[in-house]
């Protein structure tokens, strides 16, 4: 017999895959050298088919769920081990439903959350660096999109969360001094949300509270002239349960662990790209939730 | 459902023992009787009978004039469930409004607009709620006037996307006796079923199926029944429809259920009973008896087999898990704004709201305690 699996009324699960931008995901956090200017250009796709009810994944999902974001960061190294940065994304949203008359697409898209972020390295050698930050992330986003019958869409189709949340974040890099070319990086970040009194059609909703960590290793290869830098890393995130009007909503929260292996290519001394996927290998969440299948992040970076 | 499986349903050996006067079921709750009373009581004119029965989490009431006119006096019985009610005239009727023995057998109470769900629902939708033997009444402020709209559609909000949440348009029912019943239905004692009578065999829907797709279109012969569930409200109705199939809009109204129907697209009113937006704003469907229970109660009826709707939906969900955590226990747990917060009862007490001409009065479990 064909399976199918179904929503409910709150299967939300977006505080970091929609509803706002996947922000720390995708935030960098690397120093920028004194009066530097660094423009980060990144295209993130989220795509969200699995659906999860205890822990195991639902076979034949009805609701399909995608995310693309292209988001600018501009930093800046404000002093000497100083940086200042900005990141503000633009989120096209869908979301598909196998309805009884057949497939249904809705869409959205609008400006998300801007965040504004300042980071200081507290060790800084030719080896390693060692930095602290943390920032603002505004509600300035678009919270209340409406359909096409003029009702407000669902949480899932709005770019912003309308809540002014903060961030803190801690970050190292280090070349092995067993071989120069290659790298290990980590970062964590510790996250602060806020309610929103003007998300979706909720009186107040705010988004649970959340850990992230990064760690990941590069190593550099030279190719025609080009240096590569494939990557892999483990990319986890921890989130407390969303609430509406204080009261937690069942469907969010959790624990996500993902593989990160990505390649970069430095195309000039000032200009670099790199292309990353995040390939989930454990997922422990709360209740009923449809959660990211893969995440592709396309970056640009230019160094001014 | 296809009619070779209806045929296939109808013929199966069902029996319950409200179908057999002669036969009087083990239940082992018969005794259990202080939670259980009956109230006559008067509404806009409306002589009404309600029967209340913590224990069996059951809430029902019927009118007490009979389509010929005669106003029936009832006294409740106790040992004979699911008898519960007898007249003047010796006539014993069940939980279904049905008159099993006496003179009146074969003949029905006329039910009446009856909601059975959290307290809030009934006292945010309706501009005039009554508690039984309280003088207090609440006045809704006026709905916004929209002439495309039944209600203020300021109050309607988009929860998720039409079908997301899926309608059962075919489903199948399995046929158990009464002890595979048991050790097959994965249910608990007290978990809810909504009862259906359809002639004289009974029809069991699982709340715990319902919460995750809220309707069940369901033919029986030349007749379609809409079973619906609002989880967010906890009420159930049966409605006879003309429509074939009816599914969720993903809208809610006061947090309640709105469905549409295939044919027209209408908004409808799962408690108010009434298209609220499209073609036939203003209609209202034919609402049936419906008798919501707990498990322990439904299986105590069984006498030989038992017709139930099955877990296997062709959807693959885990309905023994409730879908929204707390939701049911947590009394200030609303998600979309209300027309009236009325805090004369905690917001998600179970109570029976009886409709009659726009006004409702109210009766809690409590009112029947003996």
């Amino acid at each position: 017999m064909l399976a199918l699996t179904v929503s409910i009324h709150y299967c939300y699960s977006q505080s970091c895959c929609t509803g706002g931008i996947p922000f720390t995901g995708s935030l960098s956090v690397n120093n920028v050298e004194s009066k530097s200017l660094q423009l980060e250009l990144r295209y993130d796709l989220n795509s969200l088919d699995d659906l999860i009810q205890n822990g195991e994944r639902l076979d034949n999902n009805i609701n399909f769920r995608s995310t693309h974001t292209v988001m600018l960061q501009v930093s800046y190294g404000l002093f000497k081990n100083f940086t200042i940065s900005a990141l503000t994304p633009y989120v096209w949203l869908n979301e598909e439903v196998t309805a009884f008359s057949g497939e249904q697409r809705y869409q959205s898209s609008g400006l998300g959350d801007l965040m504004i972020t300042g980071s200081y390295s507290i060790i800084n050698t030719n080896s390693t660096n060692i930095g602290l930050g943390g920032g603002i992330k505004l509600g300035n986003g678009k919270t209340k999109i409406e359909g096409s019958d003029g009702f407000v869409l669902p949480p899932t189709l709005q770019p912003g969360t309308g809540s002014t949340d903060y961030i803190l974040f801690a970050s190292f890099n280090h070349q092995l001094a067993i071989r120069k070319q290659a790298k290990v990086d980590g970062s964590v970040f510790r996250q602060f949300n806020t309610e929103s009194s003007s998300f979706a059609s909720f009186s107040s909703y705010k988004f649970g509270n959340s850990w992230q960590f990064f760690t990941t290793y590069y190593d550099q290869f030279l190719i025609g002239g080009l240096i590569f830098t494939p990557s892999f890393g483990l990319r986890g995130r921890v989130a407390d349960e969303d609430e509406i009007n204080s009261n937690l909503n069942n469907n969010t929260g959790g624990f996500w662990l993902s593989l990160t292996p990505g390649i970069g290519a430095d195309i000039t001394k000032k200009l670099a790209i790199s292309v990353n996927e995040n390939i989930p290998i454990y997922r422990s969440l709360n209740g009923f939730q449809l959660t990211t299948t893969h995440r592709l992040i396309l970056s640009l970076r230019y160094t001014l | 459902m296809k009619y070779s499986t209806f045929i296939l349903i109808l013929s199966l050996p069902l029996f319950f023992s409200c179908s057999h006067e002669d036969e009087t079921p083990s239940a082992p709750i018969n005794n259990v009787i202080s939670s259980a009373g009956i109230i006559e009581d008067e509404i806009n004119s409306t002589s009404v009978i309600i029967y209340g029965d913590e224990r069996r989490d059951i809430l029902i009431a019927f009118n007490r004039r009979l389509q010929d006119g005669t106003l029936l006096d009832f006294e409740m019985v106790i040992s004979k469930f699911p008898v519960v009610l007898v007249d003047q005239e010796g006539t014993e009727w069940d939980i279904f409004g049905n008159a099993i023995s006496g003179p009146r057998s074969g003949e029905s109470l006329i039910p009446l607009h009856a909601v059975k769900g959290f307290w809030f629902s009934l006292s945010s939708m309706y501009a005039e709620v009554t508690l039984f033997n309280e003088d207090s009444k609440s006045i809704l402020p006026s709905d916004g006037e929209d002439p495309e709209w039944l209600v203020n559609p300021e109050m309607v909000f988009r929860s998720t996307f039409k079908d997301a949440i899926r309608s059962l348009d075919n489903p199948t029912f399995q046929s158990f006796s009464k002890k595979d019943l048991i050790d097959n239905i994965d249910l608990s004692d007290e978990d809810l079923v909504i009862l259906n009578k359809i002639n004289d065999e009974i029809y069991i829907y699982p709340i715990n199926v319902l919460n995750w797709h809220e309707i069940v279109n369901h033919t029986v012969g030349n007749t379609t029944f809409t079973v619906s569930h609002c989880p967010l409200t906890a009420t159930s109705f049966i409605d006879r429809v003309t429509s074939e199939r009816f599914g969720v809009s993903g809208l809610l109204y006061n947090n309640n259920l709105v469905m549409y129907d295939q044919e027209t697209e209408t908004y409808w009113s799962q408690i108010l009973n009434k298209g609220i937006h499209g073609e036939l704003m203003g209609a209202s469907f034919d609402r049936t008896n419906i008798v919501e229970t707990n498990w322990e109660t439904a299986k105590s009826l069984v006498i030989e087999d038992a017709t139930i709707l099955s877990f296997e939906t062709g959807f693959d969900q885990d309905y023994s898990q409730y879908p929204y955590g707390d939701y049911r226990e947590n009394q200030d747990r609303i998600s979309y704004p209300l027309t009236f917060y009325d805090m004369r009862l905690p917001y998600k007490e179970i109570v029976l709201g009886i409709e009659v001409n726009g006004s409702v009065k109210v009766y809690r479990y409590e009112h029947f305690e003996q």
